[in-house]
């Protein structure tokens, strides 16, 4: 069952949560933009 | 895959909840050696990191999010360490409950398993041996 569909955050991600047939909740998150690497840390 | 520091670069990441991120986090980084990266809110949530490829991600209790319940054990987490035995040791000396304690299986792994003081169960797992999942009865599907 999908509790919320793919939404972009303000922290640069699209995601969305879903529960499993048993009850797990899961979040699945997309990357949407790269840092700059001299930043990464 | 994108990287972006607000979100840890593990590929898979188990979020937890706890009843007081800050509390949980200061008994995760000093008996299990996690270590904190980013914080959320001063009690919302806080992204751990473990060695070099592990990612967890504390949060709060709110809406549907509750904490492990007594007596029940609805996941657990397996985190790859270089010792298990001396971080059992660590484990047990900040007041985690040892399940299991240190074993060595078939398949080539030494573990151990622990509930930490918020109920949360946890597999600690050193490598011993490159085993074949034939050798002990697994069957490798991977293609």
């Amino acid at each position: 069952m999908v509790m919320s569909t793919p939404t972009d955050q303000p922290w640069g991600v699209r995601s969305y949560a879903a529960l499993d047939p048993e009850g797990h909740q899961w979040e699945f998150v997309q990357v949407l933009t790269a840092a700059k690497a001299e930043a990464t840390g | 895959m994108n990287k972006n520091r607000s979100i840890p670069d593990a590929l898979v990441i188990p979020v937890l909840t706890y009843p007081d991120v800050r509390e949980a986090v200061a008994w995760l980084t000093s008996a299990f050696g996690f270590a904190e990266r980013v914080r959320i809110g001063e009690n919302h949530r806080s992204q751990l990191r473990f060695g070099d490829g592990g990612a967890l991600i504390v949060a709060d209790v709110h809406g549907d999010r509750r904490p492990p319940r007594p007596g029940e054990v609805t996941h657990s987490v397996t985190v790859r360490v270089a010792d298990a035995r001396a971080h059992c040791g660590q484990a047990r000396s900040h007041g985690a409950r040892i399940v299991m304690e240190p074993t060595d299986f078939e398949y080539g792994e030494r573990q151990y398993t622990a509930e930490d003081p918020f109920g949360h169960r946890w597999t600690f797992s050193q490598t011993l041996a490159d085993v074949a999942p034939q050798e002990w009865g697994g069957e490798d599907v991977s293609g």
